[in-house]
């Protein structure tokens, strides 16, 4: 195997679990969909010689492991991502954008699935918009394009809360 | 570029990972070194997407998960025939997949489904064992120690084939105990024992054994706990171990169940 696996747990299993959870919405389910994850690394990761590789290996299989799932257990109704009309929204100063980790996760598990997992990886590991290609296997301009107009469905969700928030007694 | 294209252009960037080699992205950044509404609009998003970052980042998970993980690193390692391997890595990926299309529902109900199916997952993953000894009462300490059901009512014919280990799990936070017997030459028979009267309700003192996701289980309550024992043989092996201090008319009754493809009922596991 390219890495010792103790390594590879150390190093990924939170970003791996945390992007599970923004998928499933689940903590039961994120961690079985982590612990698939190192199963199936336990059995092929020792194809993997480029280490550098080994995190895109790791993402990858998560997400087709969670698309595996979600095509037997739930029938999402078509939706053109890639059409879809988005619309950017007006961005409060600064000091209004503070939001806490329950309000981020509730947001990021209410837009849309197919954009979820991109901004999901775009927000969690920081990735570039082509690492999230090569990880989601889906071209560069389908990622940004979900990014895009995930990112603003996100912003919309957060601001929006904000604003009702505030509005309370 | 009008000032709207440039917030399209580099709306959904975060400004460390923006490709300045891209034409568009440069002319949108021209545009924002120019115009003062524009570039505090940049700032804004770039507050948005560190704000949000932050907060994602403090996503713990679970205790208990990395060691969870390294254990299966240790599965792997265990000394099985390739042939036995090759089984249960098929077996896993096609009850794993069964499991789903049948049984996994974006919320996880407390049913005696779904607790068959989380703990046939942990007994196809061979789940590594907390404590390895042939001393019942060794694990029955150790089951106690960890807060897991430990007073368990062992059918008799299992006592007889000896234990190898066993570990304490959770399910939806309950204390669940695992005790490992041995099997046929390496294999080895989990039994899951978890105290629940709800579930336990769900079912009977009498035993139902049946094929489940490429294994055999066998199923039943005793005094408000939930059993469940899992094992690789086949249905016929699995009801003729328990079965054994049963009467003539259970293995008739097994005949006539037409093999493997009906649940087998055996009533009342002595133990």
């Amino acid at each position: 195997m390219g890495s010792d696996f103790e390594d590879v747990v150390e190093l990924h299993y939170a970003g791996l679990y945390r992007f599970a959870l923004s998928l499933t919405r689940q903590e039961s389910e994120a961690c079985d969909l982590t612990q698939q994850t190192f199963y199936i690394w336990a059995q092929k990761g020792g194809q993997i010689r480029d280490e550098t590789k080994i995190k895109a290996w790791l993402f990858t299989t998560l997400h087709r492991e969670f698309l595996g799932r979600q095509k037997k257990v739930t029938r999402f109704p078509h939706l053109d991502l890639e059409t879809a009309e988005g619309e950017l929204p007006e961005m409060p100063p600064a000091a209004e954008q503070s939001f806490d980790t329950q309000a981020v996760l509730e947001a990021l598990q209410r837009i849309e699935p197919g954009f979820r997992a991109a901004v999901a990886l775009f927000y969690l590991e920081e990735c570039s918009h082509p690492e999230i290609a090569r990880i989601l296997e889906i071209p560069l301009g389908t990622v940004k394009s979900r990014i895009s107009r995930g990112v603003a469905h996100l912003q919309k969700l957060l601001l929006t809360a904000k604003r009702e928030d505030r509005t309370k007694p | 570029m009008t000032r709207e294209e440039a917030k399209q252009a580099l709306h959904g960037h975060r400004a460390e990972s923006l490709d300045r080699n891209d034409p568009t992205i440069r002319e949108a950044l021209a545009l924002v070194a120019t115009d003062r509404e524009l570039r505090e609009w940049f700032a804004r998003q770039e507050e948005f997407h560190l704000s949000v970052a932050a907060q994602l980042r403090q996503v713990i998970p679970p205790a208990g998960l990395k060691e969870q993980l390294l254990a299966q690193r240790k599965i792997t390692r265990q000394v099985f025939s390739r042939r036995a391997l090759g089984i249960a890595a098929a077996a896993a990926g096609i009850a794993l997949l069964i499991g789903v299309i049948t049984h996994r529902e974006p919320t996880e109900e407390q049913t005696v489904a779904s607790f068959q199916a989380r703990m046939v997952s942990f007994a196809l993953r061979q789940y590594r064992m907390d404590l390895e000894t042939s001393e019942y009462a060794a694990v029955r300490a150790h089951l106690s120690r960890v807060g897991a059901p430990a007073d368990l009512s062992i059918p008799q014919p299992l006592t007889q084939v000896g234990v190898k280990g066993g570990a304490g799990l959770k399910w939806h936070g309950k204390p669940v105990a695992m005790v490992c017997f041995n099997g046929a030459g390496t294999s080895t028979r989990y039994l899951f024992a978890l105290q629940d009267r709800g579930l336990a309700g769900e079912l009977g003192e009498n035993a139902v054994v049946e094929p489940y996701k490429g294994v055999s289980i066998a199923r039943w309550a005793t005094g408000g706990t939930v059993y469940l024992l899992v094992s690789t043989e086949d249905q016929s092996a699995l009801f003729r171990l328990l079965s054994a201090t049963r009467s003539t008319r259970l293995r008739v009754a097994f005949a006539d169940a037409g093999a493997f493809e009906q649940p087998i009922i055996i009533s009342r596991l002595a133990s």
